[in-house]
């Protein structure tokens, strides 16, 4: 159905679309002084401070610099982007839990349970073999994600999702969710948030901060390090995880 | 040099995007574009916190000295923050799309109130 109209609007989004790329390519070849994207240094951004707050006892201007494997730093994480996720940033990070929360409320608000016909689709056996297999190595690498987060990439959000993509797994192989599971992963998930504001709450009651840490930093580079990091990312990987599971399992439908 | 190179894909991508939330009307493409324009955005953050010659923001046994040899680790941070976002309002949009699918079997955006 071609219009007028349609072929007004195409033009014009094409002229906006070239103005905006005109406008790009000039704010990447600005070179004049402090005009440029690419001025700042990672050295004068506030970035820096979590640098080396995070490893380091003092700020780069004077002070002891404390190398890997020794004492006396603020964080203690080796993943400074975790450190600042789940520590510096944790109240961020608590507002994106929460809309994830509400977005998944509303998938599930929004697709009604229906009941299905008893002739379901049936998997080949060799995918409903092969499927707890997978599974159960997709849910030690996302328990694994989850757990280091504080030293190799990833956290409770990737980790997480690896987990749920398991439970994506065996929906896709013709399993349908069932209401107790559905009801278990609710509870999982509602107990996962409430220990995560706990462990805000104790850090209130211990320092006067909300989220302030009250764990000892560890070693840097150990498992046993980055104080209540570990503890906020494994409570948000478990929440992620009941949360993409549950999801996924609100668009495939139950019985 | 490798930072121009990110900033052109960031900026083909969100004008991609931009282009296709405009013009389509099937609503499942412009979820798509939405899609294409949040992960340049994305790019974009992660390219503006790339140094040249410097590491991931992980400390290894490797590391000394008070220099940062760093990328900038807090657009990696928020960048996080924004593909989980991203994940809950396209999840949240395809529950609409379904809505919509079953209301009106159909799944363009149409104008409705006078024939065409």
């Amino acid at each position: 159905m071609k219009t007028r109209n349609e072929i007004l609007i195409h033009l014009g989004a094409l002229l906006l679309v070239a103005a905006l790329a005109v406008a790009a390519g000039l704010a990447v070849t600005a070179d004049e002084p402090g005009l440029g994207l690419l001025d700042a240094g990672v050295e004068s951004r506030p970035s820096a401070r979590y640098v080396f707050k995070t490893v380091r006892a003092a700020p780069p201007e004077g002070g002891a610099v404390v190398e890997p494997g020794g004492k006396g730093y603020e964080n203690g994480a080796a993943n400074i982007v975790t450190a600042v996720v789940a520590d510096y940033r944790v109240l961020d990070t608590l507002g994106e839990v929460l809309v994830l929360f509400a977005a998944a409320s509303g998938v599930g608000l929004l697709i009604p349970i229906r009941r299905r016909s008893a002739g379901e689709r049936q998997a080949s056996p060799i995918v409903r073999t092969a499927v707890p297999l997978i599974m159960f190595l997709a849910l030690i690498t996302g328990a694994y994600i989850v757990l280091h987060g504080h030293l190799s990439p990833g956290g409770g959000f990737s980790g997480g999702a690896v987990i749920a993509s398991a439970f994506i797994l065996r929906f896709l192989a013709g399993r349908r969710p069932d209401p107790r599971g559905k009801r278990l992963l609710s509870a999982l998930e509602s107990a996962a948030g409430l220990a995560l504001l706990t462990v805000g709450l104790i850090g209130l009651a211990v320092s006067g901060t909300f989220f302030a840490g009250f764990m000892p930093q560890g070693t840097l580079g150990s498992f046993a390090s980055g104080g209540i990091l570990v503890i906020v990312y494994t409570l948000i990987g478990i929440k992620v995880a009941a949360e993409l599971s549950g999801l996924s399992a609100d668009f495939v439908g139950g019985k | 040099m490798v930072q121009t190179a990110l900033i052109i894909s960031a900026s083909a991508l969100v004008l991609t995007g931009l282009f296709g939330v405009i013009t389509r009307r099937n609503v499942i493409r412009i979820l798509l574009a939405l899609n294409l324009l949040e992960t340049g955005v994305n790019l974009f953050l992660v390219s503006i916190g790339y140094a040249p010659g410097k590491e991931a923001p992980i400390v290894t046994a490797r590391i000394t000295g008070p220099i940062s040899p760093f990328v900038d680790p807090l657009p990696q941070a928020l960048v996080l923050t924004s593909i989980v976002i991203g994940l809950g309002t396209t999840a949240l949009a395809l529950a609409i799309t379904l809505r919509h699918y079953r209301a009106a079997r159909r799944l363009t955006l149409e104008e409705t109130g006078h024939a065409s």
